[in-house]
């Protein structure tokens, strides 16, 4: 095994792959992503999953997210995913007596288990996508100009939008810089000859606590920098501070939110009908 | 007008552990001056670049911006003045793309959007950014992002500009268009640059000079004013430019009356007339290169077949770093890996010892195969060595002799073996155990926490010992010691040496061969001489050149017949007499 995190930790990176989707107003697609979560979290049979899987999927081909790259993220999720339907089905309550094949005690195994651990398997699958399908997207300027529009309501009764969104920015930044960091003192370790990718488990778990406080050295030491650099910058807080970017609603945001909506109306006639 | 008087200040002031750091300064920096500050590590430089832009407020005496005094409540209005430019380019940038960061400064002055936009392209176009401005800052290279924050610091229309040694961490070719691109600006938009550096030859060019030790302003002067006062300026430890020294010595022999000399063009043309005068001699044969050295018919050490390598291999952002190596490391030798940025030296190395694996092609050890199954990597990583980059960043304990005796532990050395290698690795480093054994980590100063993190390689014992850009970061008197402490250790106990680095330097040239590689393929090879004879195609391949080459590089130009390969001011002295200068 070679030491290269970042390869494997696709979660909130910015491809900018200059698709269409990448284009769309951070609005739009941020509320595009909270009404799916909302419909995934509704969702309550095959059929309407099914519809929500191929928004999704279209989502992620227009969008030209390269499949590999997406599964290689996605591997971690789908083995956790796979322990809790296992527990799921095993576990659950009250299965119809007609459809059950085994039963001992409180462990059965039942088609009732079997499709609602399915559903919960999927639906787990289906936010991931649609969450890091927003990241892959959305640059995190765009993101953080999209928030602080819209939960600009807020600042009326006195939260400081602006601060928590940089605080936001900069913590989203600096992930990439951490995982570096972690990467080049894990490197450093292994360079003499204790590691995390070899010798016993105990071992292994013990090199990787010992970086702990260096890391967090580091990061303090960096977020003192940064804040100077800030500060050398005229930066402040929220306060008297403009904006260079406009963002705009166009016809393509238009395009992209009908679709969205009549996918979730359809899920929702599917759960309430 | 910038007007500093009678400034002192001092760290933790008025308490018991009050550090002093700069004492009763004056000076005075007239707008759209390039002033250039000069000093070693601990001189106040960054004290008194911080006091500018007032992120520290004087202990004594008082700073006047155009008129405006600055104090606590001054100070949002003095930082709008007075920009500053840091030295590591990835702490200073805060947004995601190029145009956001540039647009940050602005924004945070409140100006209206077209404002922001008309400042933001002037800034793009003042640093030549125009095909980056939606690229990634982490897609940047070093110097690119160093550019980047100069620009978010010029879309703020500041009088003065404070450039705080933002050459010590960036190629030394992008670090030259960086001085380049003071003079440029100055004239673009008036501003004043005040740089700050510890590297004599960036600084020939600039208006003024002023040179610090110890807090306190020793010399003032321009370049060639300062340049002359060499003894005085090696008294403090800082070196004149070559061709000043070179000069001087051909001056006290008679051959040349011209004065200080600072750049090499001067020297060109104060020797044109004496080699006008020699009678045209026959071109001189190149040199026949010389046969290899014995060492290299032996098993090598190391030896690479056809390695290939990707980073993020199999993702949108797969990136070609070894393209097909060929190489060898031969017991006892010393070897240099030269290339420009992005040519996969760093990736190289860490192939040397096993850290990466996961690439095509094969790396044997000692005739065995690094990628068998059943190959002993925590053996292999012991016995190679491996120093990173800014290896301060890196060590793994909070004491000095706890990091340091970290590999001893790990084998379970009884305490008497383990305390006679980490006695032997500090000693070796220059620092005294029994003072040093105890101390925190982190209340060292850079340098020191250098050497402590080489100890920390040297206590393992290793029988090859590979440094990646060691000297990056550091000061010219520290890589003078880094070099001696190299040359003493491969003669002591017949170490093997791998150095990896971008410059032909001091350290390079202690290498018995060397490597180039651009673009992750090995596109020259042999002793540091041969590599010299053809010195203008390693420009090309993204390396600079030492201070003596590049000179003569440029007396080649007037005598024809000068050797290239030479290595050092006596050296390049004596070739230039043979041309037959007389007084």
């Amino acid at each position: 095994m070679a030491i290269e995190f970042s390869r494997n930790i696709t979660f909130g990176q910015y491809l900018n792959l200059g698709s269409p989707i990448d284009r769309l107003d951070p609005r739009s697609k941020i509320i595009s992503t909270w009404l799916l979560i909302f419909a995934a979290l509704l969702v309550n049979s095959y059929l309407g999953m099914g519809l929500l899987a191929l928004c999704i999927l279209l989502i992620l081909l227009v969008a030209r997210i390269p499949l590999g790259y997406t599964w290689r993220g996605m591997r971690l999720l789908l083995i956790a995913a796979g322990v809790f339907f296992v527990f799921q089905v095993l576990f659950h309550p009250n299965p119809a007596p007609e459809t059950t094949w085994w039963r001992w005690g409180y462990i059965s195994l039942s088609l009732d288990g079997l499709a609602f651990a399915g559903l919960m398997f999927l639906r787990v699958v289906l936010l991931y996508l649609l969450i890091s399908t927003l990241m892959f997207t959305t640059s995190m300027m765009d993101l953080a100009d999209g928030v602080e529009i819209m939960f600009d309501p807020l600042k009326r009764i006195g939260l400081p939008i602006n601060e928590l969104v940089m605080v936001m920015v900069i913590v989203l930044k600096f992930v990439p810089l951490l995982v570096g960091e972690i990467e080049r003192l894990l490197k450093a370790q292994a360079a003499r000859g204790s590691s995390i990718d070899s010798g016993s488990l105990k071992e292994r778990a013990q090199s990787l606590g010992a970086i702990l406080v260096p890391i967090f050295i580091n990061a303090l030491q960096r977020a003192e920098v940064v804040a100077t650099a800030m500060e050398a910058r005229c930066y402040r807080g929220g306060k008297g501070r403009t904006k260079r970017r406009v963002l705009r609603f166009g016809r393509n945001d238009a395009i992209a939110m009908l679709i969205v909506l009549l996918f979730v109306a359809a899920i929702l006639v599917l759960r309430f009908s | 007008m910038l007007e500093v008087s009678k400034l002192s200040f001092s760290y933790n002031a008025g308490r018991a552990d009050e550090v002093p750091a700069l004492h009763t300064l004056d000076l005075q920096i007239d707008s759209g001056e390039l002033l250039a500050v000069i000093g070693h590590n601990g001189s106040g430089k960054s004290t008194l670049a911080k006091l500018l832009v007032g992120m520290l407020q004087p202990t004594e005496g008082q700073i006047v911006v155009d008129g405006l005094p600055s104090t606590p409540s001054s100070i949002w209005e003095i930082r709008r003045r007075v920009g500053m430019v840091f030295q590591r380019p990835d702490d200073q940038l805060i947004a995601n793309t190029v145009i956001d960061d540039i647009a940050f400064g602005p924004e945070n002055l409140g100006l209206p959007r077209d404002e922001i936009e008309q400042r933001v392209r002037e800034a793009v176009e003042a640093l030549d950014l125009g095909g980056r401005i939606n690229t990634q800052i982490s897609d940047l290279s070093g110097g690119e992002k160093q550019r980047v924050a100069i620009a978010g610091v010029l879309a703020m229309r500041p009088n003065y500009m404070i450039w705080d040694e933002p050459t010590t961490m960036i190629a030394p070719q992008q670090a030259r268009n960086l001085i380049a691109l003071a003079h440029e600006l100055r004239e673009r938009t008036g501003v004043s640059i005040i740089h700050i550096t510890h590297f004599m030859h960036e600084i020939v060019a600039f208006d003024r000079v002023v040179v610090m030790d110890g807090g306190r302003k020793v010399m003032e002067g321009t370049p060639r004013e300062i340049f002359a006062e060499a003894d005085a300026l090696r008294a403090i430890g800082l070196n004149v430019p070559l061709v000043t020294e070179l000069g001087r010595r051909l001056e006290r022999r008679g051959i040349i009356s011209a004065g200080t000399l600072i750049r090499n063009a001067e020297l060109v043309e104060a020797l044109r007339p004496k080699a006008a005068a020699l009678p045209a001699s026959e071109p001189r044969p190149e040199p026949r290169e010389e046969a290899v050295p014995a060492a290299e018919q032996a098993e090598p050490l190391i030896k690479v077949r056809d390695l290939r390598f990707s980073y993020m291999a199999g993702t949108p952002l797969e990136q070609l770093a070894l393209d097909g190596i060929d190489c060898e490391v031969y017991e006892g030798e010393t070897l240099a890996i030269l290339g420009g940025s992005q040519a996969g030296k760093s990736t190289l190395v860490e192939f040397f010892n096993g850290l990466r694996r996961a690439g095509k092609g094969h790396v044997w050890y000692r005739g065995r195969d690094v990628g068998e199954s059943g190959f002993d990597l925590s053996q292999l990583r012991r016995e190679v060595g491996i120093v990173f980059q800014q290896p301060e960043s890196q060590l793994l304990e909070d004491i000095v002799g706890k990091d340091v005796s970290y590999v001893p532990r790990k084998k379970k050395l009884p305490p008497a073996e383990s305390r006679a290698l980490v006695e032997r690795a500090l000693t070796d480093v220059g620092l005294d155990y029994e003072t040093y054994r105890l101390r925190y980590i982190y209340a060292l100063s850079g340098g020191q926490k250098r050497r402590v993190a080489l100890a920390g390689v040297l206590a393992a014992d290793p029988k090859v010992l590979i440094l990646d850009e060691p000297v990056a970061g550091l000061d010219p008197r520290g890589r003078s010691e880094l070099a001696d402490l190299i040359r003493k250790l491969s003669q002591r106990s017949g170490l093997t040496v791998v150095l990896v680095g971008n410059t032909i330097d001091e350290l390079s040239e202690l290498a018995d061969r060397a490597l180039v590689l651009h673009k992750g393929k090995v596109v020259r090879q042999g002793s540091l001489r041969q590599l010299l004879r053809h010195a203008d195609d390693l420009h090309a391949l993204g390396l600079a050149l030492s201070e003596a080459a590049e000179l003569a590089l440029d007396l080649r130009t007037i005598f024809p017949n000068l050797p290239l390969d030479l290595l050092d001011l006596d050296e390049l002295e004596t070739a230039l007499l043979a041309q037959g200068l007389a007084v």
